[in-house]
């Protein structure tokens, strides 16, 4: 009997000491699962926002890095005048429009110069189409670009005015033509030409050529509206 | 420690500021250099080849024997069609030879040779000579070495 009664209090003394370490356990895992929710939410946040910041300083340093020197009102000028004045020079080669009169007028100046006879001068609408071989140069984009057109980078495209012309003189004349055309500013190419007749000192020649210019916005809209098909000169000496 | 960091991007972005105000003036430099250089690679794109047609008429006057008469010339997308006539079978080669010397040409090329009575020719009245010989009229057709733009 007396046996029973201490088998008893040992198991309930065991159950005792069990149960204090379960609780001693559940508080241990209590404090890490608080030491990790505190992990959570504040050092890692915090953490994180040092990189950030780290980064963001790294950034703005190149940006500062990148900014130039202080220059002067004086130098600022003298750099942006030059750099315009070189601008005005390209644009003697290839101007802001295409001046068909101006053009004509040149042709007739230097047909008088290389003593030829003009025929006739036909001039073709405006074209803003440019050429893959142009346009490939231009632009590495240029195939997927489906109006095959080149802007600039001041918004202006590029058209192109071609004309056709007709002359007669003899071949030394001729030749000195062509040079004079070669050389003449706006651009002015050759792209085609026929020399026919036998006579030396009367051999007939066609040229076609082509000039260049860098138009507007709105003078790009007339011209693919054809508002400027009907502009076209067909002038006959 | 995140303190240090947040004074040192105030600093920083004071010194962007002050350097702001020259950024937009070195836009504007900016800006005008890229249209400058477009511009230069516009004109150059534009004149490639250009001076070709001349030199290729050139180049055909200076190959051309004093036996040869030029009755046509074309050039069209960088390609010369030439025909002439001669009273010398010999002079057509001697043409294409010289041709072939010029550092222009890279390919002439025979595209027919024809033999013609001075009759048939006068009939034509394209030749005043008087002659009993026989003419040869002939056309070459050449290939320019620059690549031009279709």
């Amino acid at each position: 009997m007396s046996r029973s009664v201490i088998n008893k209090g040992n198991q309930e003394k065991s159950e005792t000491t069990n149960n204090g370490l379960k609780l001693e356990i559940e508080k241990g895992l209590i404090l890490a699962a608080f030491i990790i929710m505190l992990t959570a939410l504040f050092l890692v946040p915090e953490y994180e926002m040092v990189l950030a910041n780290k980064k963001m300083i790294e950034e703005k340093s190149n940006i500062s890095i990148d900014f130039p020197e202080e220059m002067t009102e004086g130098e600022y000028l003298s750099e942006f005048g030059k750099i315009r004045e070189k601008i005005e020079e390209k644009k003697i080669s290839i101007p802001d429009n295409i001046d068909s009169v101006g053009l004509y007028s040149g042709i007739v100046q230097m047909a008088q110069q290389a003593e030829i006879e003009l025929v006739s001068v036909k001039f073709n609408p405006l074209d803003t189409q440019i050429d893959d071989a142009v346009g490939l140069e231009m632009e590495n984009e240029f195939l997927e670009n489906e109006d095959k057109t080149i802007k600039g980078p001041d918004g202006r495209y590029l058209a192109r005015c071609s004309f056709a012309i007709i002359y007669k003189g003899n071949e030394a004349n001729s030749i000195r033509f062509l040079q004079e055309v070669e050389n003449y500013q706006p651009i002015m190419k050759t792209t085609d030409f026929e020399i026919t007749g036998e006579v030396l000192s009367g051999k007939t020649m066609k040229l076609k050529l082509e000039s260049y210019g860098m138009i507007d916005e709105e003078t790009y809209k007339k011209v693919n509206q054809g508002e400027n098909k009907n502009n076209s000169n067909n002038l006959i000496q | 420690m995140n303190q240090v960091f947040l004074n040192r991007i105030q600093q920083v972005d004071e010194v962007i500021k002050i350097k702001s105000g020259d950024q937009i003036i070195y836009q504007n430099i900016s800006d005008q250099n890229e249209l400058l250089a477009y511009r230069n690679k516009l004109e150059k794109v534009l004149t490639r080849n250009k001076e070709t047609s001349l030199k290729a008429l050139n180049g055909v006057y200076d190959s051309l024997p004093t036996g040869v008469n030029l009755i046509e010339y074309t050039f069209v997308n960088g390609k010369s069609t030439i025909s002439g006539r001669t009273k010398n079978q010999e002079d057509i080669f001697q043409f294409r030879d010289s041709l072939m010397t010029q550092e222009l040409f890279k390919n002439v090329s025979i595209e027919n040779t024809v033999k013609k009575s001075l009759l048939e020719v006068e009939h034509n009245n394209t030749v005043n000579e008087v002659s009993n010989e026989n003419i040869w009229e002939f056309t070459f057709e050449i290939e320019t070495t620059e690549v031009r733009y279709e």
